[in-house]
């Protein structure tokens, strides 16, 4: 795609580090000096081994991670120390898809797509979940979108893997977003829902105009998908390019030696709906009280 | 130090049972010494605080079958005593409902404590945090016997100082439960709902709440449950409710009534147990 | 945002109230237990307060004189005089505390004993079903009397002294460590036992080899908790059970003296021995959890 003079996003000397344990030790670099920049309707691929900087990356965009260093400028607007409700509205703008999905498990799938919109609401009609009829009807446009209409009323729990992603999906949709970040969306999904999401992603990208830029382990994936490829190695850019330029010898700079990245294996995460309800405690003290 | 004793019991047998197979023999050989010296000192710990407290464990033991043959015989209510049951009934009615009412109040400060102390969607001062958890813990070690104390200097012995001293102890000890139970929620929604723009209270409303709510209100009625029991030792001081009806009969030796009250405070207890176990069952 | 195509399946899915709104949670789905639970507690608080006997004092001097008094408890404490009266030497109070530390570490360990075997005879997947119910059973009506009845009780059948309040202690204490026991023992893999009883091991070899390790650290915590919650106990029966130890001093302090600068050095000394026991626990734990991995 070609890009404007003024980028959607321009992330510019990106420097997370970390103190080390020990106070005065050296600190750890979890990205060091990352320049990056896309235009609308991308579909950006990251990828590096794992530990390299890709969550902490994206986190960084939408300061759910504080960056040390650099700047992030979005839609021509400096972010970087925006304070509180500021914020907000910029990340009301900034969707985010995850690994786990992070739905909230004991609500139902067009309850968590509307979480999208709190963004967007006053803090008593959001705390409340009180949203408006042309919000709930677009709400099951989205999910019908992602072939998910009849079961809008499903607790999220009772969702597959693939099924929740998707609902992550409609989440960020109805954010009405300029761009998507996406963590590790398929590193928990089965081949067949991965291809899906993935399918999904890329329509969003065509057909509303939404950057998506998108964390994955898996080469394969980035190169079928993406328009672009960054490759991170030690929280430091070490490529950039059009898939057609990466080369297997600059798959073995990402990864260093080993070739894990060609080898698709569906990570199994933590689900987000897996934390186990406490029907067995009944009146004895369970674990939450050891601490 | 008891805990020792189950530590010993499995490295003990643990080293006996593979020492014939394994050819390192060192390793459990030091998993034996290290069990036997975990026995004795759970020993020597028991002896010690025998003779500290002035215990004898001859004595106790040897007593158990007497007393509790003793127990069953004077303890036993006799249809004589099954006149009394108006007055246990109305104060076992008095003790289920200031429990209650003492959990909610206590529940209802706590749950707002819990809400900004902890670490999942709390507030982001860690100051703040970190007195709220400061506060809880100080009022859960308090002993209940000196809040009851306290209130009956100026609250005098009536229903409303009970129902207060119950309710200062359950306070601490419940802000402690939710907090606990909310620093464990699971991080991913939080993060999810932060990242589309959403504010404090909404995360509290829309994902912090939603997660925890059934352990929240398990714990809940785990402390009614609890605190029948307690209002028991606060009747005592306070004169209110089964410690009310037990020490009346207990303090004039009439067993029988005194072993009514028992009976119907295990009545009690079970049923109010039943009813939470079904009501839990039913919010997962 | 004003026109929306559903396909004809999910617009039929949509449920809408009565006012015509659309709903976000199914009306048959809907699972109203945790608001009906809230609303009959919230009612019957409400009617607690309706029928509460607010005795004869005027609750605004009573609230009042309780702060000042909480204020000369926790931000006043002294044995000695001018605000202290002397009633009890710094030693006295060391020494009882001694004794109810002494007397919660064997209320802990007898029970933890005893509840180790009844828990193995309590759980469903090493016993038999009638013996598990019959344990189970039982240890529910124990666990429902009150600490302090078990401990009057036993005053009167085997006379004043520390082994009443140790006994009273025990019983509730075994009654809930069982529970606990047994519904960790419980969770451990049915495959584990089965595989070890098919090798030919014997009860007691599977108890040693498979449920001990596998369950030790939990059994370990619900000791600890115990601990804590036994020296709770022991304070509270102190001053009744004539085994004397701090809870008898806290009482004496507060229902006879009525000084409560006293009362006030009494409770920071159960905050402290409190916080000691937590901080060790906590240690001990992770060193146990450490252990049990090597």
């Amino acid at each position: 795609m070609p890009q404007n003079a003024q980028p959607l996003l321009q992330v510019s000397d990106l420097t997370k580090s970390y103190e080390g344990k020990r106070g005065a030790r050296e600190q750890h670099h979890a990205l060091s000096g990352v320049d990056f920049a896309c235009g609308e309707g991308e579909l950006v691929a990251v990828i590096g081994p794992s530990g390299a900087g890709k969550s902490t990356f994206l986190r960084c965009i939408n300061r759910l991670i504080e960056p040390t260093e650099g700047s992030v400028v979005f839609n021509g607007r400096d972010i970087t120390h925006l304070r509180r409700n500021k914020l907000r509205g910029v990340r009301a703008q900034i969707a985010m898809i995850f690994q786990n999905y992070n739905l909230v498990y004991r609500l139902t799938a067009i309850q968590n797509v509307l979480h999208g919109r709190l963004g967007y609401k006053g803090a008593v009609a959001g705390s409340l979940g009180l949203y408006s009829e042309a919000e709930k009807l677009r709400a099951f446009e989205l999910l019908d979108e992602v072939g998910l209409g009849e079961f809008a009323y499903r607790r999220a729990d009772q969702l597959s893997g693939g099924q929740k992603q998707r609902v992550g999906i409609a989440r960020a949709l109805i954010q009405d977003p300029r761009i998507i970040l996406c963590d590790e969306p398929i590193a928990s999904l089965d081949p067949k829902s991965s291809r899906a999401v993935m399918e999904h992603l890329r329509r969003v990208t065509r057909q509303h105009g939404i950057t998506c830029i998108v964390n994955l382990h898996q080469v394969d994936m980035a190169l079928e998908f993406s328009d672009r490829i960054v490759g991170l190695r030690a929280g430091a850019k070490v490529f950039e390019g059009a898939p057609a330029e990466l080369t297997p010898q600059m798959i073995a700079v990402i990864y260093g030696d080993g070739e894990e990245g060609f080898i698709s294996v569906p990570v199994s995460g933590p689900q987000a709906g897996a934390t186990p309800a406490s029907v067995g405690m009944a009146s004895a003290v369970p674990s939450g009280a050891l601490r | 130090m008891s805990a020792g004793e189950c530590g010993a019991m499995s490295t003990g047998s643990f080293g006996n049972a593979k020492a014939g197979k394994v050819p390192d023999l060192s390793w459990f050989r030091r998993r034996q010494l290290r069990a036997l010296a975990v026995v004795a000192a759970v020993v020597l710990v028991a002896e010690g605080a025998s003779l500290v407290g002035d215990f004898s464990f001859g004595y106790a033991l040897g007593s158990v079958p007497a007393a509790l043959a003793w127990m069953l015989q004077n303890f036993c209510p006799t249809p004589s005593s099954l006149g009394q049951l108006g007055i246990i009934a109305t104060q076992v009615v008095s003790t289920v409902f200031d429990s209650i009412a003492a959990t909610m109040l206590a529940a209802l400060l706590g749950i707002v404590l819990a809400v900004l102390g902890c670490s999942s969607v709390g507030v982001e001062n860690g100051i703040v945090r970190g007195v709220i958890r400061i506060f809880a813990n100080i009022f859960r070690n308090v002993p209940m016997i000196a809040w009851a104390l306290l209130l009956l200097l100026s609250f005098k012995q009536n229903e409303f100082t009970g129902f207060l001293a119950l309710f200062l102890a359950t306070f601490g000890q419940i802000t402690r439960f939710f907090l606990d139970t909310l620093d464990e929620i699971p991080c991913g929604p939080i993060e999810a709902l932060r990242s589309c723009g959403a504010s404090f209270w909404q995360i509290v409303f829309q994902a912090g709440l939603p997660l925890a709510v059934a352990e929240l209100m398990s714990w809940t009625l785990y402390m009614v449950e609890t605190n029948i029991r307690e209002a028991t030792l606060v009747g005592l001081l306070t004169g209110t409710g089964i410690g009310f009806a037990f020490n009346l009969y207990y303090a004039s030796f009439r067993y029988d009534c005194a072993g009514l009250v028992i009976l119907v405070t295990i009545v009690l207890v079970l049923v109010v147990e039943a009813i939470s176990n079904a009501a839990r069952r039913s919010m997962i | 945002m004003d026109t929306f195509e559903l396909t004809p399946a999910t617009a039929g899915a949509i449920e809408r109230s009565h006012a015509g709104h659309i709903r976000l949670v199914s009306r048959r789905g809907r699972n109203y237990s945790v608001v009906l639970t809230l609303g009959i507690l919230c009612l019957l608080t409400v009617v607690t307060f309706v029928r509460m006997d607010f005795g004869t004092v005027d609750l605004g001097r009573a609230l009042a004189q309780t702060w000042s008094d909480f204020c000369a408890m926790m931000f006043q404490p002294a044995l000695d005089p001018p605000l202290g009266a002397a009633h009890f030497s710094w030693a006295k109070v060391a020494e009882s505390t001694l004794v109810t530390i002494a007397v919660t570490v064997l209320c802990t360990i007898i029970s933890a004993i005893i509840s180790f075997f009844l828990a193995l005879a309590a759980s469903e997947n090493l016993s038999n079903p009638l013996v598990s119910n019959a344990v189970k059973g039982f240890v529910a009506i124990i666990r429902a009397i009150p600490t302090i009845l078990w401990v009057l009780v036993f005053t009167v059948a085997i006379g004043l002294g520390s082994e009443a309040a140790v006994l009273g202690i025990s019983f509730h204490s075994i009654a809930y460590l069982t529970k606990s026991y047994s519904e960790s023992i419980e969770e451990i893999d049915a495959d584990v036992i089965e595989a070890l009883s098919a090798s030919g091991a014997s009860f007691w070899q599977i108890v040693f080899q498979a449920i001990c390790p596998a369950t030790i650290t939990k059994l370990l915590s619900w000791t600890f908790i115990r601990f804590e919650i036994n020296f709770a106990n022991a304070v509270a029966v102190g001053a009744f059970a004539g085994a004397g130890g701090i809870g008898f001093q806290l009482y004496q302090a507060g229902n006879y003296y009525y000084n409560l600068h006293e009362v006030g050095v009494i409770v920071y000394v159960c905050l402290a021995v409190s916080f000691a026991l937590e901080f060790i626990s906590v240690r001990l734990r992770r060193r146990y959890i450490i252990d049990s991995d090597n």
